[in-house]
Parts: structure tokens; C-alpha cells; sequence
């Protein structure tokens, strides 16, 4: 860690999305912020490696995978996140978006791992009363480190772009980094099948994030453009939400806020971010409630 | 005792009660906490931490039902005067646990204002008193400007003086005549809500003119306090 970036060493020497490649491809640079830090990320013509130049004027590795463009302010200790389904050819794989939202990354993450909250949030699409129920589902910690919550199950009445009548949808969350998850739900027309939704939340303060999705869906009837326009009506009923709470930073300490028994996925993650000593974004234990 | 443990045993204007009408939910701040403030079908006003305790999210947003308060996120219930959680939509079979309850602020009606109160003990009864037989409350104004500087300029450049023993966040105007009162809410170190009130019933029919004089004024004094505050 470079003296003085306060930052700890799990966020600041890790890979962290800051663009999508094809905005950066149209507008040759992009300006902007990474863990309270200025960068400009630049795209020479004779290179597809994005050069970053950071406004202490060093420079910051970078890499370009699943459409984005990765950057990695300290001594990258570990490689970017690995998707296999990103292989497959008969799924679209789509950067179905960038959001600014005024709130700690942590609780955009923790947000996306929320179930309760689509039958009100997201009613008519993701969730809708009287369904509200969160039955029973298990939470365990991934061997790499991580949470992923199985055997969650929930009722949809328009979960995707091409469901016509809604179903239980079965889903998997896994926290694979403090501000990376992805989500795998049965698609609606093959369900021995999932299609996956990954968020690259790049912290650029500790109450502001981006939130990048990315989509890798089975391509059904389905167009690309179906597909991002599903995703942005959704996450725009999730932003007004999340710069609605308060206080923005996500306090780690059990007592600051009430769980509930549908909420041991999300406590199961503070207590990670606790554990890992995850401060960016949170606030701490110590820092009282 | 700083002036900020002071402040937060005292009681302040935070609305005219005719602004906080059924089925609806008000936000408001007061030494920089947020309240949300809401009236049931009964009337009985409520004022709560502007936090939903599940999490965090403001109550200001949610939906006043006339007898509970819904949370917009994951849409808890919590009842009116008692703050208690009593339905939580994921566990519909369960009665929410007796711990679950909002954080509630003294809130009495007085003088045609909401008044609250932020500390543990808020006894009604320390409302400030006015001498007032009558009275029409006025738009309130908000001030970009702190509290204490609002109040040391309406003293010192608007011809205000205190109108209680209790401090400089209530005052009147000096000399003889009808005199205005103003009651300052201090919303944080930044802000500050001039409320307004002239001792008596206007009569329909003037109203609206006089309304338009007060207001008038007190935006006149609000431009100057905000010109020294810059
Ligand atoms: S935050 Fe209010 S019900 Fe969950
Ligand atoms: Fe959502």
C-alpha cells in the first residue's frame, strides 16, 4: 500500500472495474474516481490496453475482460474475478449498464443479495404482495473466501425479459469480493439452466459507487437491447432506495441495524467484512454504532 | 453543559401542524438529526428518527396507512404512537420481536407549530410558553445561515429582542404595538427555519395580504442574514 492511501490492501492491491470498454472505445477517455483517487483512463489507437494515469501522476495497471475495463491502484495480488459462464457461445454476454448511485458500494452490494425487498422494490417484476415471504435458505462461506447464500427461492412474476407468468425462481448469490457479486437464477424457459448477473461495484468514495452489470444470459428470444433496458428499469427502482439510507456507509456492527432471519445472507456478510477487516465504505465496530 | 446538550432538552417549531396533514409523511431536521413526521387518521402526530431500524432507510419515503407507517424498503409496518414493528412481510406467520420499534421524539402541537423535543425525557409541559390569547401562524423561511447568527442579526439589525427567559431561539419584536414572533428552528450549523406568528386571528379577508407583508419581511431579513453569513 503507497503511504497515505488509508486504503486496506484487500481493495487497493485487488482489480476493480472502472469503465466499460466500448464507452471508452467511443470516447477515446474517460475520467474518474477509484477508492476516493482521480484516474484517467486513456485508449491509444494502437493499443487495446487502456493506460491509466492517476493524478499524483503515476501510473495504474490495467486490463480489459468481460467488456470492462479493470484497474488496480496498488500491486494486484490476485487475478480478476473468473466467470466460466462467460465462455459459453449460446449466452449473451452483456454489459447491461453503469449506475452512479450517492451510497457506500457495500450497500449496493448488499442490496443486489437482498430478497425481501423485491416485492416491494422491484412489485410487479421481481416480487409482488401477497408473495412476500422469504422462506428458510442456507448461507455458508466459500472456500476462497466469500459468502454464498443456496437454495434461495422466490416468487417472480416477471423475472426476466421473456418470462410471460410468474414462477418460484431458484437462486444462488455469491459474494466473491467486498464489492463484487454475482447471482445465478434458473432461466424461465430451460430451468436445469441459470443465467448470471454479476455487479462490479467500483467504490469511487466511500459513499459513492458505480455499480457495472454484467449479463450472461441464454440466448433465448432475446435481444441485447431487451436485455439492458430490463436491467436499467430495474436498477432504477433500486437507486432512489439506496440514497435513502442512512447513514450511507454500511456499519458492520450487528447492533447498528435489525436482521431478520431472511437477512442471514446479508449478515453473514458484514460479519465477512468485519472479519476481513473491510473498513472502506463500512463503518467499523469500533466506531460504535 | 455545552449549548448543544442545552439544545437537545429544549423544544423547537419544526412545521406549521396544517402542513402535516393525514396520509402523508413530512421530513424535517432539527440539531441535525432528520425526523420524519406523521399524522394518523385520529390526529395523533408522530415523530421518529427519520431511519427505518431494519436498514436505514428514511421514513420520510414510506407510506402513512392512517394507523402504521410502511416502510418502502422491504415494507415493515410500525404503529402509530408506539413506534412497534407489528408485521414484517418475509416471516408473514411471525410477530415481530417487541424490540423492534422506531426511535421516538417528544412531539406536542402548540401554538399552531409542531414542537419536538431530542432528548430521552421530552416532558410536554416544558413547551415554551407565550403570552398569546389569539394567534395566525406564518410561512416559514428557510436561512442559510447559523442559528446563533441568525438570531444575534434579527437582535441586532431587526429590531428583535428575546420574548422568554428561555434563550435567544424565540423572539419578538421591540416597542409598543402588535408584535411579531419569531421562532427559530435550528436545523444544523448551516441552517436554520425562521417560523413566524403575530399575536392574533387575521380575519379572512385581509389574509392574504398580510401574509404577503409578513412574508415579505421576513425574506428582506433572510437575504440580509444570509449576505453577513456569506
Ligand atoms: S429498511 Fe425499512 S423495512 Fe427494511
Ligand atoms: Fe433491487
Amino acid at each position: 500500500m503507497p503511504e497515505g492511501s488509508g486504503v486496506e490492501s484487500a481493495l487497493w492491491d485487488d482489480w476493480h472495474v472502472v469503465a466499460e470498454i466500448a464507452e471508452l472505445t467511443r470516447l477515446g477517455r474517460i475520467a474518474t474516481q477509484l477508492l476516493g483517487f482521480s484516474l484517467v483512463v486513456e485508449l491509444d489507437n494502437r493499443s487495446v490496453i487502456p493506460s491509466v494515469d492517476l493524478e499524483s501522476g503515476g501510473v495504474a495497471p490495467a486490463k480489459v475482460k468481460y467488456g470492462y475495463v479493470w484497474v488496480c491502484l496498488g500491486t494486484p495480488n490476485r487475478d480478476i474475478v473468473d466467470f466460466p459462464e462467460c465462455a459459453d457461445r449460446d449466452r449473451w454476454i452483456v454489459n447491461a449498464g453503469s449506475f452512479g448511485v450517492a451510497v457506500s458500494g457495500l450497500r449496493a452490494v448488499e442490496n443486489f443479495l437482498d430478497m425481501s425487498h423485491l416485492a416491494f422494490v422491484h412489485a410487479g417484476y421481481l416480487g409482488e404482495e401477497p408473495h412476500t415471504e422469504v422462506p428458510k435458505y442456507k448461507v455458508a462461506t466459500l472456500p476462497d473466501g466469500g459468502i454464498v447464500a443456496t437454495d434461495c427461492k422466490f416468487y417472480q412474476p416477471l423475472a426476466s425479459p421473456v418470462a410471460t407468468e410468474g414462477f418460484d425462481v431458484d437462486y444462488v448469490y455469491r459474494i466473491v469480493r467486498p464489492y463484487t457479486i454475482m447471482l445465478h437464477k434458473a432461466n424461465p424457459i430451460d430451468p436445469s439452466r441459470s443465467d448470471m448477473i454479476a455487479l462490479f461495484v467500483q467504490p469511487v468514495s466511500e459513499e459513492r459507487c458505480v455499480v457495472h452489470m454484467l449479463l450472461a444470459y441464454l440466448k433465448d428470444e432475446l435481444t441485447e437491447a431487451a436485455v439492458r433496458q430490463f436491467a436499467q428499469m430495474i436498477f432504477n427502482q433500486d437507486k432512489p432506495i439506496l440514497e435513502n439510507q442512512l447513514p450511507k456507509r454500511l456499519p458492520l456492527n450487528p447492533r447498528a441495524e435489525v436482521p431478520i432471519r431472511a437477512d442471514a445472507a446479508s449478515a453473514a456478510y458484514r460479519r465477512w467484512l468485519h472479519e476481513g477487516d473491510i473498513r472502506y465504505g463500512a463503518i467499523p465496530h469500533d466506531l460504535g454504532v | 453543559m455545552s449549548d448543544a446538550e442545552e439544545a437537545i432538552r429544549l423544544w423547537f417549531p419544526v412545521s406549521r401542524c396544517e402542513e402535516i396533514v393525514p396520509r402523508n409523511v413530512v421530513q424535517t431536521e432539527l440539531l441535525g438529526q432528520e425526523a420524519a413526521l406523521w399524522r394518523d387518521d385520529l390526529g395523533f402526530v408522530n415523530a421518529w428518527e427519520n431511519r427505518c431500524p431494519h436498514r436505514g432507510v428514511r421514513l420520510s419515503i414510506g407510506l402513512n396507512t392512517g394507523s402504521e407507517l410502511r416502510c418502502q424498503y422491504h415494507g415493515w409496518w410500525y404503529a402509530s404512537i408506539t413506534g412497534q414493528c407489528t408485521y414484517i412481510p418475509a416471516h408473514p406467520g411471525q410477530k415481530p420481536p417487541n424490540v423492534i420499534k422506531t426511535k421516538r421524539y417528544g412531539c406536542a402541537e402548540q401554538y399552531g407549530f409542531i414542537w419536538i423535543n431530542l432528548g430521552d425525557q421530552p416532558d410536554a409541559a416544558a413547551v415554551p410558553v407565550l403570552q398569546l390569547d389569539s394567534y395566525t401562524t406564518m410561512r416559514s423561511v428557510f436561512t442559510q445561515a447559523p442559528v446563533d447568527l441568525v438570531a444575534q442579526s434579527l437582535i441586532e439589525a431587526h429590531n428583535f429582542e428575546p420574548a422568554t427567559s428561555a434563550g435567544n431561539y424565540i423572539l419578538e419584536t421591540t416597542g409598543p404595538g402588535e408584535k411579531s414572533v419569531l421562532l427559530l428552528q435550528p436545523m444544523n450549523a448551516e441552517q436554520t427555519v425562521i417560523h413566524g406568528l403575530i399575536p392574533s386571528l387575521v380575519r379572512d379577508a385581509d389574509r392574504l395580504s398580510v401574509l404577503r407583508q409578513f412574508n415579505g419581511r421576513v425574506s428582506e431579513m433572510r437575504d440580509a442574514i444570509e449576505r453577513a453569513a456569506a
